[in-house]
């Protein structure tokens, strides 16, 4: 193949796989937000389509990185940076069709573990177990157990914050419009701190940890404003039977479920858009990775992946969203809001450090936090279980199946 | 459909279903003590028919319940507790499904004494019931509130008064029982049925108050 066809096929690869994640993982970012009526399905894909897009072309190549060159040692394909290429293509296929063909059968696969699995198998097919960087592979994998633990602990203790200083309040509409904007303080600082610090390399922009800061203090101090004035709007009647004036409460944090559901889709775009980026950058930059270049990623390879997941969302995803909006009915803001905070964060902290990992596992992880602070009416611990066994298929099975298509095409290209 | 699998309805809403079912039964006992106590057999029979069927549905959401609470769901309530509220509600249904029956054995004297204080005793049980329904229907509003503050205030309010009317409801089936057991030649049938009915009727304030104790539980945990 020539590396023209080599490009454009890792860029269809690469979009596939976008798709992939935009059709059924963006459902699960954005299906607390929709289950809880926060916001509507429309308002859903509208945030989903922008946050994801920005937090993909913002945050997006730590992971991307990792993904490339963390795992195999690149070098060791020095003299056949073409091997190199063809594997990244047969790990975006092999992860692309096993996500696809999981989903349909209901498992809640991670893309983000299709994607490493994919990597391993083309890389010990290649040059042996050897060539597999296990430290790294060990830190990947331990960030899957403690990153749902991470999403758990957090929305533990922002629900309890929620429980304990607005819900046990005498009036717990005025505590709330009280905390409202601190909340949104909290959750902007925490956005517009990471997207600022070390984040904006792709728009050549480099903010020292003091100036991101303080440009953060300055948004959050406008968010705090802006919520400030939109809940004083909100009437508070205390002569209302208690069953009315939760649902009063639920207002406020429905307007701040939409920030949370913002942030949401930004950390799942900056984390899972790389399951598409990363490999395909490997393709495309094959030859400076596996010699000792520096590669300077170029814009289009993370449109490619932001792209994708808008097409794969609008094209299929906004069905998920749907039947999964339906389908949740004991969510409601205040349990959305601690739950997307802590996913989010995690997430989003994750990904700054370069860790590829599970969205979706990690929202688990959050929902039960808000069930343990008791938050919700009822989870079936049994989706855990099967998280788990689909956890544990999908490394060796992405492996395999990128092994075989890697030997596919080299039996077919490379004679 | 993947992780949303995680999230199941909340029992509460179901267990407001069922005390709607028990209430259909409790509603029938001021209709019953009248029938029976002006002897009209034909529609004590109707009625504790009525009880009996509507006893049947509250056993099926019962079940129902209970088998969509596998140990994998995980609740802000111990499940022995939510157990425990579900088999005391049934308990009312049952007691008053018993006492249909009990009215339906035989036609029986009723003391002069009786026919007059027969009502508050009914309507100081039934008193009990409508407030286990008030506070049934609070906890969902309860779980939105996460079991704290000016809702759970408001509910461990209704609790102590149920509580109080229990006590009353047992001082008016203690003078009852006296009533009965001092009315001169009743013979030894209508005796033993109305001390039997007596007690049947307090028990089904008994079951409730026993409800209400485990609501208290989930509150204070």
């Amino acid at each position: 193949m020539s590396p023209l066809i080599i490009i454009l096929l890792a860029a269809a690869f690469g979009f596939y796989m976008a798709w992939n994640i935009g059709a059924n993982d963006v459902a699960n970012a954005m299906g607390t937000s929709v289950g809880a009526r926060s916001v509507s399905f429309r308002q859903a894909i509208i945030i989903a389509a922008i946050f994801e897009f920005l937090g993909a072309i913002l945050v997006g190549n730590h992971v991307s990185l990792t993904v490339a060159k963390g795992i195999v040692n690149p070098f060791a394909y020095a003299d056949h940076a073409i091997v190199f290429a063809y594997g990244m293509l047969a790990t975006l296929l092999a992860a692309a069709l096993w996500v696809n063909l999981a989903t349909k059968l209901g498992m809640p696969v991670s893309t983000t573990h299709s994607i490493v699995g994919g990597v391993m198998g083309f890389g010990i097919v290649t040059h042996g177990l050897s060539s597999i960087e296990w430290g790294k592979v060990a830190t990947i994998v331990a960030s899957w157990v403690v990153s749902p633990i991470s999403g758990g602990i957090i929305s533990f203790l922002i629900f309890m914050f929620i429980s304990k200083k607005i819900l046990a309040d005498e009036k717990p509409v005025v505590a709330a419009k009280r905390y409202a904007p601190f909340l949104a303080f909290m959750v902007s600082m925490v956005l517009v701190f990471s997207m600022l610090y070390k984040g904006l390399k792709n728009l050549h922009l480099n903010f020292t940890f003091t100036n991101a800061l303080l440009i953060a203090v300055g948004v959050s101090i406008v968010f705090y404003g802006v919520i400030y004035k939109i809940v004083s709007n909100i009437p508070v009647d205390t002569t209302l039977p208690y069953k009315r004036r939760y649902p009063q409460v639920e207002r406020v944090f429905a307007i701040l479920q939409v920030i949370t559901a913002s942030y949401m889709a930004f950390s799942h775009g900056a984390n899972d858009v790389a399951n598409a980026v990363g490999p395909l950058m490997g393709a495309v930059y094959a030859a400076a990775l596996t010699s000792h270049k520096h590669v300077e990623m170029s814009m289009w390879v993370l449109s490619i992946g932001a792209v994708g997941i808008v097409a794969g969302l609008s094209m299929y995803g906004y069905k998920v969203i749907l039947v999964v909006g339906r389908k949740i009915t004991d969510m409601t803001p205040s349990r959305g809001f601690a739950a997307e905070f802590g996913a989010a964060t995690t997430v989003l902290v994750c990904s700054k450090m370069g860790l590829p990992i599970s969205t979706t596992h990690t929202l688990v992880g959050a929902v039960i936090g808000v069930g343990l602070a008791r938050g919700i009416g009822a989870l079936n611990l049994k989706v855990v279980k099967d998280i788990i066994v689909s956890w544990l298929l999908t490394l060796p099975i992405a492996a395999a199946l990128s092994a075989a298509i890697f030997m596919a095409l080299k039996g077919l290209f490379l004679g | 459909m993947g992780i949303f699998d995680l999230f199941r309805k909340s029992p509460f809403i179901a267990i407001g279903e069922m005390m709607r079912e028990v209430m259909e039964c409790t509603n029938r006992v001021p209709s019953l003590y009248d029938a029976f106590i002006n002897g009209d057999h034909e529609k004590v029979q109707q009625i504790a028919k009525e009880i009996s069927d509507h006893e049947y549905k509250t056993d099926e959401i019962k079940n129902s319940i209970r088998q969509s609470l596998p140990n994998s769901i995980f609740m802000p309530v111990a499940r022995g507790d939510l157990l425990q509220i579900i088999t005391s509600m049934d308990a009312i249904a049952d007691k008053t499904e018993d006492l249909g029956v009990l009215m339906t054995f035989k036609k029986i004297a009723v003391p002069e004494e009786l026919k007059n204080r027969i009502d508050e005793f009914v309507k100081a049980v039934l008193k009990v019931i409508e407030l286990s329904k008030n506070v049934i229907d609070e906890l969902e509003t309860l779980r939105e509130a996460s079991f704290t503050g000016p809702e759970a205030k408001h509910i461990v309010e209704l609790l102590d008064k149920i509580n109080e009317s229990e006590h009353e409801s047992d001082v008016f089936q203690y003078d009852l029982t006296k009533i009965v057991l001092n009315t001169e030649g009743l013979d030894c049938a209508s005796l033993i049925l109305w001390m039997k009915i007596i007690e049947t009727t307090g028990d089904i304030a008994n079951a409730a108050e026993k409800m209400a104790n485990r609501i208290r539980l989930i509150i204070s945990q």
